[in-house]
């Protein structure tokens, strides 16, 4: 048996690209039984009526009819939308900032590195429970501080209130990944060559002139790419708002992810569950597929 | 390369062997247990739990039971996973809502025909009826009785010369809401409300708002035969205008109701920020026992009379998964763990109602002491609202009915305009499981 098929392999590859098959094969295995299958799987399902308790039945675009005239669902896209851009914006625009801040020569800039690396080396779940603590309306450490300041006089619950919910859980949502932002970035900036910005000065160039003129440009194929990551990442946001408010208060926070969630595992829709998440990756391909057209345009256009 | 795909092959027959080895019949008579999920999680609970488990292994060398610690947080998602994929426990601890909803897709064991007549007999009726269908079938065998309690504090009401209901005179919403004015102070005349008269756990307040509208003769859900139809009329209305009346125009209740959970407002009745704490559950009353200044008198009030006394029940409940294999010793069990004794241990330490008449006439559940005579008289009152075994229940809670709640009580929105979002968008829930063909 084995001398066969080391016979025939003989044959069809040399001996070398035999060896590298053999050394990739486990891990094919295991991408295979615990990526491609169960996301093959879940692409199906989101065509079948399956029901938890029930038997899985094609149902053809059923689904996406239904979605389409879901208020619920399309409420939950919305708020999606609103968190994802945001988010987003506030994320890259505060790394980069964080970016440009380390990359000038501070001292100690090894340490602060490190310092702001530490949220994002936080989980989620985690980042979740510190932020829900701070905001607990009794003895969480922003309503301490607002009081002592003299900034509210009565506790507020900033994690129920119609008012204040979102903003919080921005604020909330945005500290944990700007320092994936500003390493992303600071690594861009540090391939500009110091030369670059002398001869910058020279040519009397000021501060947002050479900002404007030498770093936006050479860091922009890294802005894409930072963008484009944040934004699937916070269209896919799930763990830290199921802590915070678990999509209340009035299903104010709850993100398209919570809604697939909320849909396939509270009520046992699996098949419409998995119709979600479809169509989520087809926005979230088509609005990156734009994006990065734009980004390549512009580039072979300079 | 011969060593690698030796080395391939001899890991992969060692796993299978293994495998094999941990998975063969030894032939002995020794079984696996039983594997029961309890989701107690108050400390005294989680004990006594513990300890029945305990007794029952010392006396049953054959049969033993594994006791595996569940939270109610990440139940329903264990539960389903486990119901799905056959990896089930054999009695598990849950809450008659959801078992309804489990027995209706077919994931219970029906326990009727394991029951022993003499349980059946001495469990109340209207607990049964929280977990019975139509047809018979009893998906769970109920065991503690939630309720809802009004705590207050007594040194407030003797401060103010109000004297509190009892049993012979219980309170109308009227009387309640006019002690909560007169509780309701700026004490260092600052101009801002420091003791409120009244406080409720409004953030997810469909459980509180449904049973206590039953004593207003409101019921939400209307059995129409083949489905069921939500309509908000002017009995599910009243009490609905009676909180927003005590939040906004009579501000005699904390604002602070409107983001908590009753649990979360009990430190402001501890601190005097409020004087009542009205619709939190029996089991409430463990943490005043345990975590309550030494100062602190409180009590508890019978139930509030609107129309009538008549409150909503809810059980929880040991079930049994229909992929259990081993249904009859899983009962055996739960007619040990659910004896007249040791209900009578756990409803104790849970600070809640047991479910046997035998336990409720037992001198501990009629104390005055940490309330028990005036928590367990409300038995007498306590119905089981329409709502029960609706398809789609589960689901039009967490959907409708708490987000409408939130934003109504939240100022948002009027109570006319509440009841007609509640109507509309319920029909949009409930059509599908009627689509299903779901029915109870």
């Amino acid at each position: 048996m084995k001398g066969m098929s080391t016979k025939r392999a003989h044959s069809l590859y040399s001996r070398k690209e035999l060896g590298q098959f053999q050394l990739l094969l486990p891990v094919v295995l295991l991408i295979s039984v615990f990526s491609a299958y169960p996301l093959l799987r879940g692409i199906y399902l989101g065509f079948t009526d399956y029901r938890l308790g029930d038997p899985i039945v094609f149902n053809g675009i059923e689904n996406y009819l239904q979605l389409f005239e879901d208020e619920f669902f399309w409420e939950s896209f919305r708020i999606g939308m609103l968190w994802t851009f945001v988010v987003t914006a506030l994320q890259v625009g505060l790394g980069l900032g964080l970016a440009l801040l380390l990359n000038t020569k501070v001292r100690f800039a090894s340490f602060y590195t490190i310092l702001i690396l530490l949220p994002w080396a936080t989980p989620p779940i985690i980042r979740g429970i510190l932020w829900r603590q701070m905001y607990e309306p009794n003895s969480g450490a922003v309503n301490i501080m607002l009081l002592n300041a003299g900034f509210i006089d009565a506790p507020v619950n900033w994690l129920s209130s119609f008012e204040y919910v979102i903003p919080s859980v921005i604020i909330a949502g945005v500290w944990g990944e700007i320092s994936k932002a500003a390493i992303f970035l600071l690594a861009g900036l540090q391939t500009i060559s110091h030369d670059l910005y002398e001869a910058g000065t020279i040519d009397g160039a000021g501060a947002w002139q050479r900002f404007r003129h030498i770093t936006l440009p050479v860091l922009k194929p890294v802005l894409a790419a930072i963008i484009s990551l944040t934004f699937m990442w916070n269209f896919n946001t799930f763990g830290i708002i199921w802590v915070l408010t678990q999509g209340g208060p009035g299903g104010m926070t709850r993100l398209p992810m919570l809604a697939a969630y909320e849909e396939g595992f509270r009520y046992g829709y699996i098949g419409y569950a998995a119709a979600i998440g479809n169509v989520m990756i087809i926005i979230l391909s088509v609005m990156l597929f734009f994006y990065i057209r734009v980004q390549l345009k512009e580039r072979t256009e300079r | 390369m011969k060593r690698s795909l030796t080395i391939v092959i001899l890991c992969a027959a060692f796993g299978i062997g293994g495998y094999w080895w941990m998975q063969r019949d030894t032939g002995l008579p020794v079984k696996q247990p039983l594997r029961f999920v309890s989701l107690a999680w108050q400390e005294r609970s989680i004990a006594a739990n513990k300890e029945i488990v305990a007794e029952w292994n010392a006396a049953h060398p054959e049969m033993q039971v594994e006791y595996i610690q569940g939270t109610w947080n990440s139940a329903h998602d264990y539960l389903v996973t486990a119901f799905e994929t056959g990896d089930v426990p054999d009695i598990f601890h849950y809450e008659s809502s959801i078992i309804v909803d489990y027995a209706m897709r077919g994931y219970l064991t029906d326990l009727s025909p394991y029951i022993s007549p003499s349980m059946k007999a001495d469990i109340l009726d209207v607990a049964w009826a929280t977990v019975t269908r139509p047809n018979g079938e009893i998906g769970g065998v109920p065991f503690l009785i939630e309720s809802l309690v009004v705590l207050y504090n007594a040194s407030l009401f003797e401060q103010e010369g109000i004297v509190p209901p009892t049993l012979e005179h219980p309170w109308s919403w009227d009387d309640l809401r006019a002690a909560a004015r007169r509780l309701t102070k700026d004490l260092n005349n600052d101009g801002v409300t420091d003791q409120y008269g009244a406080a409720f756990g409004l953030r997810s307040s469909a459980n509180i708002v449904m049973n206590t509208s039953i004593s207003f003769g409101g019921s939400f859900f209307v059995n129409k035969g083949d489905h069921f139809a939500v309509e908000v009329h002017d009995e599910e209305k009243q009490l609905l205008q009676t909180i927003v009346d005590m939040l906004y125009t009579e501000k005699s209740a904390a604002p602070a109701s409107i983001g908590e959970s009753g649990a979360g407002m009990i430190p402001a009745l501890f601190s005097g920020r409020c004087a009542m704490l009205i619709g939190i559950g029996a089991w409430g009353r463990q943490q005043l026992m345990e975590n309550a200044p030494k100062d602190f008198r409180w009590g508890v009030m019978p139930a509030l009379k609107a129309k009538t006394q008549m409150y909503g029940a809810s059980t929880q409940t040991l079930s049994v998964p229909k992929r259990s294999p081993r249904p009859k010793e899983a009962m055996q069990f739960i007619e040990f763990m659910l004896n007249t004794q040791n209900m009578a241990r756990l409803a104790l330490n849970d600070w809640m109602i047991p479910a046997r008449r035998s336990c409720l006439t037992m001198p501990e559940f009629r104390d005055s002491i940490g309330g028990w005579d005036i928590t367990t008289a409300a038995v007498a009152t306590l119905g089981v609202g329409s709502w029960l075994g609706a398809p789609g229940y589960v689901e039009w809670k967490s959907r409708v009915a708490n987000p409408v709640l939130q934003e109504l009580f939240a100022g948002r929105m009027n109570v006319e305009a509440a009841a007609q979002r509640i109507e509309r968008e319920s029909n949009i829930v409930l059509s599908r499981y009627r689509k299903r063909g779901d029915v109870w």
